[in-house]
């Protein structure tokens, strides 16, 4: 069977998240093996979550979270880009590779951005294949 | 092991309750209330149904408590049986730092990833690839990365070989070397610990190592007490240095400063003069000691990155509001160490008082260093 990327999305409740429920109301299609965890802010996201995530054999994570300059807690988006940024060179340095790692900015009315984000990164991690670790818990 | 094994293999039963114990956790001086005796005792009358989790969750395993037993109760040991039980049910620790240092460990027992954990070797440090003497870099990349500024780990690792070089050695570094697993062998996760310890196992026996070197105490003591790596010879730097002390040419190092001996490598592995040894030897440098050194020496407030909290924020003010007093520079032998106290300086205090790592310090004290 062909390898099917599994994704976990981390989006942010303000815009993000209204952005994925926007693809779902337009009913846009994107691929199937997509968990979406909503969470109050993509600050909010510490590098634990998103190793804790591959740990359970996930194939690429992507953090979703406001434009910066629009986020509701004002400087999330910054927060997200430093932490974000510690797990991208941690992945590198643990040979899970950084690129299985995104961080994006949405706004509610971007669904289509979605779809085609969530699109394109499947796309690359099919490229990359399954995560190394496996599942290890 | 059943919990009438691990009180047996740890002395549990011996427990007379005077109370030395409770005295001596580092965790009673605040206003917690925490007594190894009380626990025991509970734990002895009524079996497994009187273990409570965060009894066993809150012990920073410092081993203080071990030193004033009479009985010679392993107390920190005993709760780390019991842990693997917790775990076994479901039960984990609280983590700081969401979890993301175990988790990296748990990903690397999967042995199954090309790590690139050797980008910051250098031509200021020779090493040889085909040496018998290796030198155990441990967590140090992944501490630097996640860390950013609180001490460089990385720093401490070149520092290591640049005093083998030194004295002469050209120690062998290893790409696919794992954690040691100690932070998951403490917290219960024994079969995460396992595999680490066979991947490390068979890496070592594969290289044909002969004699392995650690900066890191606690990879030293996990090593050194919870594998069986056979003929392999196992030794800190600071005792290897210290039996080649005649090769070590410091400088003129005015410092006045003073050691914090951790748990691991003091209370644990008994090595306490070594560090010292080396220090004094330092022309210039004065050292002094803290109020409790060696194996009374306070616990740097957390250990296996779980429960961080006001309780081992004030540990960690106490000890650098007293190093602060009696010297100009606080010396580690623990990269986790090293973390705690510049984190509580740099959250919590206006201390002034340099902290820094032992093997940075000694380097930077060569007469080589310039």
């Amino acid at each position: 069977m062909a390898f099917e990327p599994k994704i976990l999305a981390f989006t942010c409740d303000y815009c993000a998240y209204s952005g994925t429920d926007l693809a779902g109301i337009s009913r846009a299609k994107y691929p199937f093996d997509v968990r979406i965890v909503r969470v109050m802010c993509s600050g909010r996201v510490d590098p634990g979550m998103i190793f804790r995530a591959f740990e359970h054999g996930a194939d690429g994570v992507l953090v979703a979270g406001c434009h910066k300059g629009d986020c509701n807690y004002l400087y999330g988006s910054e927060k997200a880009e430093e932490k974000i940024g510690a797990a991208k060179e941690l992945a590198e340095a643990l040979g899970l590779g950084e690129d299985r790692i995104r961080l994006e900015w949405f706004s509610a009315s971007e669904g289509r951005k979605f779809t085609e984000t969530i699109k394109d990164f499947a796309k690359e991690l099919k490229k990359m294949g399954p995560n190394a670790a496996g599942a290890v818990r | 092991m059943t919990l009438e094994e691990s009180i047996k293999s740890t002395n549990v039963q011996l427990c007379y309750s005077c109370g030395k114990c409770t005295l001596a956790c580092p965790l009673t001086r605040g206003e917690k209330v925490y007594s190894p005796r009380r626990i025991v005792e509970r734990i002895l009358a009524h079996g497994e149904e009187a273990i409570d989790a965060d009894d066993m969750w809150e012990c920073l395993t410092c081993n203080l408590c071990t030193g004033y037993c009479p009985s010679d109760v392993h107390y920190p040991v005993f709760v780390r049986e019991v842990r693997r039980k917790l775990v076994d049910e479901g039960c984990d620790g609280e983590c700081t730092h969401s979890d993301v240092l175990k988790s990296i460990m748990r990903l690397m027992s999967g042995g199954k990833m090309k790590q690139k954990r050797l980008e910051w070797l250098d031509d200021t440090v020779q090493t040889d690839a085909k040496s018998d003497t290796l030198l155990f870099v441990g967590c140090a990349p992944y501490y630097d990365l996640y860390f950013k500024d609180l001490g460089s780990h990385i720093e401490s690792a070149r520092s290591a070989i640049r005093l083998l070089n030194h004295v002469g050695v050209k120690p062998r570094v290893l790409e696919d070397e794992v954690c040691c697993g100690h932070d998951l062998l403490w917290t219960g996760e024994k079969e995460a610990f396992e595999r680490l310890r066979e991947l490390n196992t068979e890496t070592i026996n594969k290289s044909k190592i002969k004699r392995i070197i650690f900066t890191c105490p606690e990879c030293y003591h996990t090593l050194k007490e919870d594998y069986d790596l056979g003929d392999v010879e196992l030794q800190h730097l600071s005792v290897f240095l210290e039996e080649n002390a005649e090769k070590l040419k410091f400088k003129e190092t005015p410092r006045k400063v003073a050691f914090q001996d951790s748990c691991r490598l003091g209370r644990y592995q008994k090595i306490y003069e070594p560090p010292r040894e080396l220090l004094h030897s330092i022309p210039g440098v004065e050292l002094v000691e803290f109020e409790d050194n060696r194996r009374m020496a306070a616990c740097c407030g957390t250990s296996c990155w779980m429960n961080c909290d006001q309780n081992s924020k004030r540990m960690q003010v106490e000890r650098l509001v007293e190093a602060a007093g009696i010297a100009d520079a606080m010396v580690t032998g623990c990269p986790k160490c090293l973390i705690h106290f510049r984190c509580a300086m740099d959250n919590e205090t206006e201390v002034d008082v340099e902290v820094t790592d032992l093997f940075t310090f000694l380097a930077d004290s060569l007469e080589e260093a310039g």
